[in-house]
Formats: structure tokens, sequence, C-alpha cells
């Protein structure tokens, strides 16, 4: 009887470390992204080295950009393609817009870096060389700016990817209050089911989804 | 089933640490540090997104393929006062 006693309370305490397991996941993967979320802002972005130094390669190679968008025949090989993009987009929907940058990006040369440390490329490097994730997820943000999409609507965000068990970076787009997430294998899509997002960069802050809540107004700058 | 008992305390202290890993350091450093650590490394192959045929995007884009592989000129000569 003793014996059957130890079982049972052995099994509800399994169930319950479980549940609790279970709960915890389920917290951690169910709030939905919001662009409104000032408890999530964590820091100016030129905080952030990394993204800083991406910029500043960014804005070295812009003149050239602009002079290709300026001048077809001005233009290098490598940003032919890119200057039909921006130019055709003008008079497309945002929606559209976002679209056509999305298709155009995903056709791509996937190239991932074998060094360890991850190599964050610039738009103009991405056309010309391919890239992994953070690399398409960056160079649909410069796409969608330059195709007239305001700083505030475009992130590029770091993620858990729930498919693949690994972190992964996607693009997040507002239109009109709706978000939507610019993954490498498909259409922008509205639900983020696969992956939670952890942090948000753009060109003027980085947000935090997992900001620890002991982490004082005072800190944050 | 004390080795079961000890599976499931395992798992539990998992998830939550899995959930909390990133959230333990209490400053805005430590959390650039955070972001700094992360290695995006997802293994998923670009695909061409073509769940929606649009004519039009499709038109641009073969346009876009044809500057790039062809050299020529492209198409659209349209003036770009929206950058």
């Amino acid at each position: 009887m003793a014996q059957r006693g130890t079982n049972h309370v052995t099994s509800a305490l399994v169930v319950l470390a479980l549940l609790t397991g279970l709960g915890a996941a389920s917290a951690w993967s169910a709030a939905p992204y919001s662009f409104d979320a000032p408890d999530q802002y964590l820091t100016p972005a030129e905080d952030y080295q990394r993204w800083a130094d991406l910029a500043a390669r960014h804005r070295s190679q812009s003149a050239a950009i602009d002079t290709c968008l300026d001048d077809a025949a001005a233009c290098p090989d490598r940003l032919r393609g890119y200057r039909e993009i921006v130019v055709q987009a003008q008079h497309l929907s945002a929606l559209r817009k976002l679209t056509l940058v999305n298709r155009f990006i995903n056709t791509r040369r996937w190239h991932i870096e074998r060094s360890r440390h991850d190599d964050w490329r610039t738009l103009t490097d991405f056309l010309h060389q391919g890239g992994d994730c953070e690399d398409y997820a960056i160079a649909k943000y410069f796409a969608l700016r330059q195709v007239g999409f305001a700083a505030d609507d475009v992130r590029v965000g770091i993620s858990w990817d729930f498919e693949t068990h690994a972190h992964h970076a996607v693009t997040v787009v507002r239109i009109d209050d709706q978000v939507y997430f610019l993954d490498v294998d498909g259409s922008p899509r509205r639900n983020q089911t696969s992956y939670r997002l952890l942090f948000s960069i753009n060109e003027i802050a980085i947000w935090d989804h997992v900001l620890p809540a002991h982490i004082s107004e005072g800190e944050r700058s | 089933m004390r080795r079961i008992l000890l599976g499931a305390v395992a798992v539990t202290l998992a998830a939550v640490v899995s959930a909390n890993d990133v959230v333990s350091r209490s400053d805005v450093e430590a959390r650039l540090d955070a972001l700094e650590a992360i290695n995006v490394t997802a293994q998923k192959a670009a695909k061409a997104d073509n769940e929606a045929p649009d004519a039009e995007l499709d038109a641009i884009l073969r346009a876009a393929t044809r500057a790039e592989t062809e050299g020529a000129a492209p198409s659209s000569e349209l003036p770009l006062d929206a950058q």
C-alpha cells in the first residue's frame, strides 16, 4: 500500500513537472509581435557596434546605389536588377512593394559564411555575393527603406526558429498596423508561430523582446 | 521511477532555463552582449516566393533578371523621385 502511495505521489510530480515545463515554453512563444511596445525599447542603434559598422558600410556604398538609380548606364552589373526593382516599385502599393522586394531578395544566392563569427553583409555586398538568413533580412530592410518604407515600420528581427532549432533572422514590417514577417522561404506571412522574436534592430534603435523587468527605465538610454 | 522523476525535473529545468537564459543579466550592456553572442545560423535555404502568382510582379522580376544576366540597359527609365 505504501509503495502504491509513493507511486501516486511520484506520478503526480512527473505530471506537474511536465505541465510546468509546457507552460513555460508556451508562455515563451505566445506573445504577438508589436511595433508599439515602448517597454521593449533597449537602446539607440548606434550602441550596438555590429549594426553601427554595418550601417556605416552601407552609407559608404550608398553613393554608388544612388548613382545607379539616377542613371542606368552608370549601373554596375550587380545593381542592375536591384535598380529595376526600385524603379518599378514606385507605383505599387505598400503591400505589393513588400511582396516584390521579398520575392526579389529570396531569389539571391544562399551562401553560409564559414567563419564562426557571423558576417553581416550590406545590401550591396549581398547582391554581389549572396549570404545567409541575416543577410537576406538586412538586404530586405535596406531595399524596403529604398522603396519608401519609413524606418519606424521596418526592423530586422533576431529570433529563435522552432523549425530549425537555431537562431534565425527575419525582416519585420508594419503596414497599416498589420505586422508581416519576411522569411527566406516564402511569401510575407502574418503569423509568427514558427519563431520567437528575441531582438529587433533598425537604424533608430534596438528592441529587446525578452527584456528583464528589472532593467530600470534609467538604465535604458 | 526515481530516474523518471529526475528526468522530468531535468526537462522542467531545461524549459525554464531556455525561457530565461538571456533574461538573467541585468543591464543594457549585458543585453547587447547577449545579442552579440547570438550566431544566426539557421539552415533554412532560400526559396522563391511563388505562392501567389502576380503577372505584374512576375514581369518586373523577369526584367530584373534580364537586366542582371544580359547586362542590357534596364527596360525602365522612370524618374526616381521617390528615393
